[in-house]
């Protein structure tokens, strides 16, 4: 996960409240049933406030990997557009 | 490993001191579970911090007594620590569990500064000085830990054989655990009078090593069975009825002998027959015609499960009913008596301030009980416990069941001393009356 959401993070819940190593994912990614699925940090919120806070920095997050997810499929289109112009000029 | 076949259900959460007090699935007996799993199958790698996750575990064994499938996941925190030690092994771990802990000469020279500054007086200095307030803070709190030290260790001092008081009953032999004779002598020499007091006599092997527990520890299962099997052959010599111990960690330790040599051919069944014949102090004593003592203890006393005494061993009751023999003694059941007190062997030094916060809840818990005395039969738990006391200011006393129960039996003397006087001054009041 980005380190600056991870700082944004542990400004809210403090140091304690963000677990980001392998083994804490680890044992976040399951719950009663067996599927599984890491999470990319599990944050510890100690009041409600501190999960209205929280929220909106993980949606940004999400929205920051969305974003470049946009970015990525768009430099693929322009590069695979320019590739197909190439080969028509050619 | 069976295991590792965990439902996560999640019971175990319920009663870990450690996720109690962190909150944190990682400090949990499920998620160590996990862990190992994850570990073990390749998923994870076997890193320094997973092997830190299972030495967090304070192995008070309350995880494997309520899991419903049989897991058992404080054993596996305790296995996993083994697997470190057969990749990556620590020197220094050889040097302590098999150079010095189980040599009990070397451990008597090493801790004869600890006796120097109470025999010396420093200790009383320390103190009406206020001194002790200068040391950092861990190092002030290891030294609240400290009870009373003796003069010499109980090793030194005690008889090969100790006869009983008039015929012999029993023949037993008497596991002197290290931290009894190094540090709470007068208790075990509480218990050996109680013994002799009952018709036993009691067979105390001088070479006895440390039980293993320590090495077992912290991974070292291969120096641990060394010791097993030395304290085996001193045993089979003395040709005694039971083994007996007066410390919670050395018997849960002996009565694993059998499981822990299990798959030494040579050794298997006398492992098994040896930890056959081990019994806890109180749980040997209730188990014969024990004499009531007629002396008094006037005190309110509450009693606190060593987690190795309770889970480790199944004796819980025994204790109780032989603390409530006592006359004069007022008996209260402490509120999660059998919540670990934040001991576990080590777990101050390693994990501070975790051991602080489990350790707050028994003081707790022992404030509400407005006891005189808490008894607990552990020497890691009473050391624990003085330290509860000290920080939190509490006007208790910490005592092993059996010195109290000494207590009793040494007042009687004293009544019989003062019954007797009083006969005497009536028969010459009488005769000078008569003359």
């Amino acid at each position: 996960m980005d380190k600056n959401i991870l700082a944004q993070l542990e400004k809210i819940t403090g140091k304690d409240g963000v677990l980001s190593t392998p083994e804490d994912l680890a044992v976040y990614s399951y719950d009663g049933t067996f599927a599984e699925h890491r999470p990319d940090a599990v944050v510890l919120p100690r009041a409600g406030l501190d999960v209205q806070v929280v929220h909106p920095i993980a949606l940004l997050d999400r929205a920051y990997r969305q974003e470049s997810e946009v970015s990525r499929l768009r430099r693929n289109q322009e590069i695979s557009h320019s590739t197909a112009k190439r080969k028509n000029d050619g | 490993m069976d295991d590792l076949n965990c439902i996560r259900c999640g019971l175990c959460l319920a009663v870990c001191p450690t996720y109690r007090e962190i909150l944190s699935e990682t400090a949990s007996p499920r998620g160590r579970a996990a862990l190992a799993r994850k570990g073990l199958e390749g998923e994870l790698e076997l890193s320094p911090n997973l092997f830190e996750q299972m030495y967090a575990c304070f192995d008070c064994l309350a995880c494997n007594d309520i899991c419903p499938v049989g897991i058992r996941p404080a054993d596996l925190a305790v296995e996993m620590r083994a697997v470190q030690e057969q990749l990556r092994p620590a020197a220094w771990k050889k040097t302590l569990f098999g150079g010095l802990i189980p040599k009990p000469r070397r451990m008597e020279f090493a801790t004869l500064p600890l006796r120097l500054y109470e025999k010396l007086g420093l200790r009383r200095l320390v103190y009406a000085l206020g001194l002790r307030n200068l040391l950092p803070r861990q190092l002030r709190d290891m030294e609240s830990m400290l009870p009373h030290l003796p003069q010499r260790p109980l090793r030194q001092a005690l008889p090969e054989i100790t006869e009983a008081n008039g015929k012999t009953r029993y023949r037993v032999g008497f596991f002197l655990g290290c931290a009894q004779s190094l540090l709470f002598a007068e208790e075990s020499a509480a218990t050996l009078r109680v013994l002799a007091r009952n018709g036993c006599t009691v067979v105390t092997p001088k070479a006895t090593v440390c039980c293993g527990m320590p090495a077992l520890g912290y991974g070292r299962s291969d120096l641990a069975q060394e010791q097993a099997r030395h304290n085996i052959e001193l045993f089979e010599r003395a040709q005694v009825e039971v083994n007996v111990t007066d410390c919670a960690t050395c018997g849960s330790t002996l009565k694993d002998y059998g499981h822990l040599l299990a798959d030494d051919n040579k050794w298997a069944a006398r492992a098994a027959a040896f930890s056959s014949r081990v019994r806890d102090v109180s749980e040997f004593l209730m188990s014969i015609p024990l004499e009531k003592p007629q002396g008094r203890v006037e005190a309110r006393v509450t009693y606190h499960d060593p987690c190795h005494l309770r889970r480790g061993q199944g004796v819980w009751q025994q204790p109780r009913a032989l603390l409530q023999m006592i006359d004069g003694l007022e008996f209260v059941e402490l509120p999660e008596a059998d919540w670990c007190c934040g001991s576990a062997g080590s777990q101050l030094i390693t994990h501070y301030e975790t051991s602080l916060k489990v350790l707050k809840r028994k003081t707790d818990n022992l404030a509400s009980t407005q006891a005189d005395y808490i008894a607990s039969g552990c020497p890691g738990c009473q050391m624990q416990l003085n330290l509860g006391v000290r920080r939190q200011g509490l006007d208790v006393q910490v005592v092993h069941p059996i010195a109290l129960l000494d207590r009793a039996y040494r007042q009687e003397s004293e009544v019989s001393r003062l019954r007797r006087n009083q006969e005497i001054s009536h028969s010459t009041a009488k005769r000078k009356n008569d003359g």
